[in-house]
């Protein structure tokens, strides 16, 4: 059977646990394993000894270690009262004009993205704060909800972001130039949605109506509290590439700050502290267990030769460059409606990444094109939070929101998705946009 | 919401996923919950590794930035602490159903349905984690009978690996136990297929 052939089969196979429910890690790790034992000639024995060190290899491996500290790094931010003072200092700026409140929201939003990696707790954390000053304002529940639950993608397209270090780790490279190519297209996504609800106001000024104006001196005291967040975020992303931390230093160094800041400024006690930890353990355990079954899954994958031959096939086709990963951004979209982000990366980009970098793009080097990829299958993976039937944003901020029926959420979102797709054709047709911080900062 | 307990597809997961667990797990008896209690001090435990780390990391480039004096072998620690940590925390996540899934094929199935699924998803858990927790220990046996150390602090590497194992057979009895729970629900809940919201 050929190597393309076998991991159809393999992949087929896994579907089918998939859809019946089976945790994800789970379904990788038993269908990895199975089909190692079935390359490896039908014995047990190699499995079996592989099986000793699995473990042990994955949850020491140094570069793996920056996931947890920056998870830990994000829940002392949520718990430590962070989003409030984010949210008051947007606010104080933007929130006197129309829609305002809510685009104090986003901008809120992209603040905590700048400290947390993980787009649920953004979103979660950033709804509790946010949607009881947006009721408060009269704000129509559909833009409410749809602004929080677009803005809480931006916790991870606004690096550090826990899917980027994944890529990093699959695709062998630099985590601190890959955080750089985040931050451009990060902000473009934020001013995008602040955009959509200036258009949605202006079409429907009921929805949005103006908040207070700020003083001047309330507004610099909203600076002064939020200044600590934004010296955390430049210590850890300029300290992992300025290359004076390594990304797991750098993400200690961050998780210590916001843990101080937590206990100092915003009054984190013993209930913050242990609702951190259990926070911490769960989304590592959720993260990890994906990885563990992953790794089994890419080693059975790589003895069948598919992804290489796969590659190599897409290579010969001579089909064009712009429609292969057009197709495979479609995939994504697709894979969106029933997958978790995560495991969209790690199931897939072992299979893509080969396809992507035997093909030529603008005549991009090699380090530039994977960069490039990985930020263009970031934005594409992080839609399928806001996007029907899965949306897991969606749910969560809307279960937050309590009396907003779910498809006036999903109706809200849905601008905010179109300015998503808009700024995926950017990318796709501009590059540089991922590219032009990592080369200005070269060193 | 059903009689089960489960709310409308995906919210209880996703809110778990989101580190919103629900106060109370559907099925759980006594012994779950004692399992519940022992996870949730190992996962604290686990992330206080952490935090210890953290403090630990700190106090290495500081050394390192200032006096030239890095804590010796920090990565070395990191790395051990950090692989027993890790293995205290999938007990707590299964048992509190903070798993990733996909939820999209079987959202419409009736609760026994969803049930009996979930039993199959438990058992291969336990299994996998079964597995893993046995082949961990004997490859930490492996590595004390072949006598290898940490390069530069010299401390022995199967006792970092044999750390696993309690974390490892918590989780397998998670997923046993919430086997055993699916399967009973799987008999009592309604087996009306579920409507369009």
């Amino acid at each position: 059977m050929s190597g393309i052939a076998t991991g159809g089969v393999i992949f087929a196979l896994l579907m089918v646990l998939l859809a019946f429910r089976v945790p994800i890690g789970i379904a990788m790790f038993v269908m990895g394993s199975g089909a190692y034992v079935a390359l490896t000639g039908g014995a047990f024995a190699p499995l079996l000894n592989m099986l000793k060190h699995v473990a042990y290899a994955r949850l020491s491996n140094y570069d793996l270690i920056v996931i947890p500290m920056f998870l830990l790094m994000g829940q002392f931010a949520t718990h430590g009262g962070l989003s409030a003072s984010l949210f008051r200092f947007v606010a104080a700026f933007l929130g006197h004009l129309k829609g305002g409140v809510a685009m104090a929201a986003i901008g809120a939003c992209a603040g905590f993205g700048a400290i947390c990696g993980s787009s649920l707790a953004t979103a979660a954390t950033m709804g509790q704060v946010a949607l009881p000053e947006l009721r408060r304002f009269g704000y129509s529940g559909s833009l409410a909800t749809g602004a929080l639950a677009a803005g809480g993608t931006l916790g991870i397209m606004i690096p550090p972001s826990v899917p980027l270090v994944i890529y990093a780790i699959l695709t062998q490279e630099s985590i601190g130039k890959l955080f750089m190519a985040a931050v451009l297209p990060g902000l473009i996504a934020m001013i995008g949605y602040m955009i959509v609800v200036r258009i949605v106001v202006a079409a429907d000024p009921a929805a949005g109506p103006a908040g207070e104006r700020v003083p001047w001196n309330e507004r610099l005291r909203a600076l002064l509290a939020v200044a600590p967040v934004l010296a955390v975020f430049f210590v850890v992303i300029v300290g992992i590439y300025g290359g004076w931390a390594n990304p797991t230093e750098a993400a200690a160094i961050g998780a210590a700050a916001c843990g101080a800041l937590a206990v100092i400024g915003g009054g984190m006690r013993w209930r913050g502290i242990v609702a951190s930890l259990l926070g911490t353990a769960q989304a590592t355990a959720m993260i990890f267990l994906v990885l563990l079954g992953a790794d089994m899954l890419n080693t059975a994958l790589a003895l069948s030769q598919m992804p290489v031959e796969l590659a190599a096939w897409v290579k010969a086709s001579g089909l064009s460059p712009l429609l292969v990963i057009i197709a495979i951004l479609v995939t994504y979209v697709a894979l969106g409606c029933v997958m978790d982000s995560l495991a969209m990366i790690l199931l897939t980009i072992p299979i893509f990444y080969p396809v992507v970098m035997g093909l030529e793009f603008h005549g991009l080097t090699d380090t530039d094109k994977s960069i490039w990829f990985g930020i263009l299958a970031l934005m594409v993976v992080e839609i399928g939070l806001v996007h029907p039937p899965v949306g897991m944003n969606v749910f969560i901020i809307n279960r937050l929101a309590g009396d907003v029926p779910l498809s006036d959420t999903f109706k809200g979102v849905m601008p905010f998705l179109a300015s998503d797709f808009v700024r995926i054709a950017l990318l796709l047709a501009f590059p540089a946009i991922s590219l032009v911080l990592v080369h200005a900062f070269r060193t | 919401m059903s009689s089960t307990g489960r709310l409308a597809p995906d919210v209880a997961e996703v809110l778990a996923q989101a580190g919103m667990p629900p106060a109370r797990q559907p099925g759980f008896g006594p012994v779950g919950y004692a399992l519940m209690a022992a996870s949730r001090v190992l996962a604290q435990a686990g992330a206080a590794v952490f935090v210890a780390l953290v403090v630990m990391s700190v106090v290495s480039i500081v050394g390192r930035k200032v006096a030239s004096a890095p804590v010796q072998g920090d990565v070395e620690i990191l790395q051990m602490c950090a692989a027993f940590g890790c293995a205290c925390f999938f007990a707590y996540c299964h048992l509190i159903g903070g798993d990733v899934k996909v939820d999209f094929f079987t959202s419409r199935l009736s609760d026994a349905a969803v049930q009996r699924l979930d039993a199959i998803g438990s058992l291969l858990y336990a299994l996998v984690a079964g597995a893993l927790a046995w082949r961990t220990l004997v490859g930490a046996l492996d590595v004390r009978a072949a006598g290898e150390s940490s390069v530069i602090l010299g401390w022995p590497l199967w006792i970092a690996q044999v750390l696993m194992v309690p974390g490892l057979l918590l989780m397998t009895l998670a997923g046993a136990y919430r086997f055993g729970v699916h399967l009973r629900l799987s008999r009592t809940s309604s087996t009306a297929d579920r409507q369009l919201p």
